[in-house]
């Protein structure tokens, strides 16, 4: 059914935390192996020893510069299905394939009923949905449900592919209904972001944003002790009377929270 | 967007049978063309060839063809799964309006004079009728409800993929006319120029207001950052095109959409206008003046719908 559930009772998602993923596509190829072997359909890949490589993937980590206006960093972005909580993939779907699950949360296609009409890839935002031209069917990341749910695995292995394959722990698998939850926690702790909110499909996946660098953090605080000492401050006072007392607080701040550490 | 030709031709085609179908349904209500059945028969019959040729079209369309009865399920959420249903709906005062005017051309046929529909022959017209212009309205709207699309995601889509669907079956309608040697009445043609004019109107809004688009989500939106952080592209996710960039990521060079846009202008609604307006000024010259306006009318339609996919940009392009 393309109706959407009034609301469900979990909603499973992944905390991605766009710091400490290094864009190593590890859960890329994981999402790959899995999803192409045991009982699922495989995930079509065409020439792919060849010049032209092409085949479906569930998962794809994009590579960005971003700047600030203050200064510059390096994101690793993987981007995967949201799982959003009113989703217009579902209700576009004339079949019927595509449906969210009431319990969970998790937005699904069944590839027996999907003819391939290409719509819901239309009506995603996020690019989460691709099409498999062997299968003529599409195809989107399930959150592993055939893992989470698996009696056969051992309970520390019930987590999505992409997050067990995670060098960096950068993947967090969990419940955003929960706010007891380490993904509810970490997501209010750190300031989860959303994508592309204004559109208000409301994902339930987070990505919690990179830190403040501790280089600069450090340096700053070494320059403020290293002039306070050289009684640099007392020297260039009409200067130093907001700057220094910024630069103090740089300092203080950075002694402080250090200890946390 | 990659405009796919089989939903170009499924929209231009099916656009105008029903648009056919629909006048025909219309002067079967208020008794305009009671002039003979066969001509009718004929009229019904090119209007129903029309709309199953772009309907079968739009099926290679689908990864799975031979499930394409599955989308005629999810009607209460689904635009293109309502669409569907009219369409199937659509036949039965289509097919029941042909026993009718069959029945009329051969009295003999007792097997259809058991269904003695003739004289509800205004009910299957309005319902042809409406549900030809209910099924148009599906199609515009499986479009203009897209909000990743901001060049669909407009107040006139559905306005104008209606109105060119009444246009063009009015101008097949006019030229089956004159193809029986029926002479066009001067307020008809006119009606039909007005019709196109306001079509090229409403056409050339559009197109000012898909230059003037724009997603209201920049890049950083896309990956979660405040709006205003300056996002470049640093590594690709992949080295080849993906589905994704062949499905959302069609572009045409501005140049190009701007000439394909005169283009249109010209064949889809110019061309035909002035073509009519000669019917006016020199009725022998009807049946070629219609036959011009009818070709031209196509190519330009097809013009059109194709810049309508291809002009459009998808949301998902921000993160490429």
């Amino acid at each position: 059914m393309t109706n959407l559930p009034s609301h469900t009772e979990k909603k499973l998602g992944l905390l991605i935390d766009l710091d400490i993923c290094v864009g190593c596509h590890g859960c890329v190829t994981s999402c790959k192996e899995w999803n192409s072997t045991d009982d699922m359909l495989p995930l079509s890949d065409f020439d792919s020893y060849g010049d032209n490589p092409d085949g479906v993937f569930l998962n794809r980590v994009h590579g960005y510069e971003i700047d600030d206006g203050i200064s510059s960093q390096t994101v690793h972005f993987p981007r995967s299905c949201l799982h959003c909580e009113t989703p217009e993939c579902v209700t576009v779907c004339p079949t019927g394939a595509s449906y969210k699950r009431q319990e969970d949360g998790i937005v699904l296609v069944n590839p027996d009923s999907c003819i391939g009409c290409k719509l819901c890839s239309w009506a995603c935002p996020y690019g989460a949905r691709e099409y498999d031209h062997k299968q003529g069917i599409m195809k989107k990341c399930t959150l592993c449900v055939d893992r989470i749910y698996n009696e056969e695995l051992a309970q520390e292995e019930r987590k999505p592919a992409c997050v067990l394959a995670c060098p960096t722990s950068a993947r967090l698998f969990g419940d955003f209904a929960d706010p007891e939850s380490e993904v509810s926690i970490l997501s209010e702790k750190r300031g989860g972001m959303t994508l592309m909110e204004s559109l208000d499909y409301k994902p339930v996946n987070r990505y919690l944003p990179p830190r403040e660098k501790q280089s600069e953090k450090t340096e700053n605080a070494i320059n403020t002790v290293f002039a306070s000492e050289n009684g640099y401050v007392g020297r260039n006072q009409t200067q130093a009377n907001n700057a220094g007392l910024d630069s103090f607080f740089t300092w203080l701040d950075d002694k402080l929270s250090s200890k946390n550490i | 967007m990659n405009p796919a030709y089989s939903v170009i031709l499924f929209t231009v085609l099916s656009g105008a049978g029903y648009g056919l179908l629909a006048i025909l349904g219309f002067s079967a209500v208020v008794g305009l063309v009671m002039i003979s059945p066969a001509i009718n028969l004929t009229m019904l019959v090119v209007a129903l060839v029309l709309i199953t040729a772009g309907l079968i079209s739009s099926t290679s369309h689908l990864g799975r063809p031979e499930r394409a009865w599955r989308a005629l399920s999810q009607w209460r959420t689904s635009w293109l799964s309502r669409e569907g249903v009219f369409a199937v709906i659509t036949y039965v005062p289509a097919v029941l309006l042909g026993i009718v005017w069959i029945t009329e051309i051969s009295p003999n046929l007792r097997l259809f004079t058991l269904f003695n529909v003739s004289s509800y022959l205004w009910v299957l017209g309005g319902a042809g009728s409406i549900l030809s212009i209910a099924t148009v309205i599906c199609t515009g709207q499986i479009y203009a409800t897209l909000r990743t699309i901001p060049a669909w995601y407009y107040l006139l889509t559905t306005p104008i993929y209606l109105l060119l669907s009444v246009v063009s079956g009015f101008v097949i309608w006019m030229f089956l006319m004159s193809l029986f040697g029926y002479k066009t009445e001067p307020t008809v043609i006119l009606m039909g120029v007005f019709l196109l004019e306001l079509a090229l109107i409403l056409k050339w809004v559009y197109w000012r207001y898909v230059d003037r688009s724009d997603f209201g989500v920049t890049k950083a939106d896309a990956i979660g950052f405040a709006s205003l952080t300056k996002v470049q592209n640093l590594e690709p996710a992949h080295q080849t095109k993906n589905y994704l960039m062949r499905e959302m990521g069609y572009q045409v060079a501005r140049s190009h959409s701007v000439r394909l846009r005169r283009f249109a202008s010209w064949t889809c609604f110019i061309i035909p206008g002035l073509c009519l307006l000669l019917m006016l000024l020199a009725p022998s010259y009807q049946l070629i003046g219609n036959m011009t306006a009818v070709v031209s009318l196509f190519v330009g339609l097809l013009t059109e719908r194709w810049l309508f996919f291809a002009e459009a940009k998808h949301v998902v392009t921000r993160y490429y």
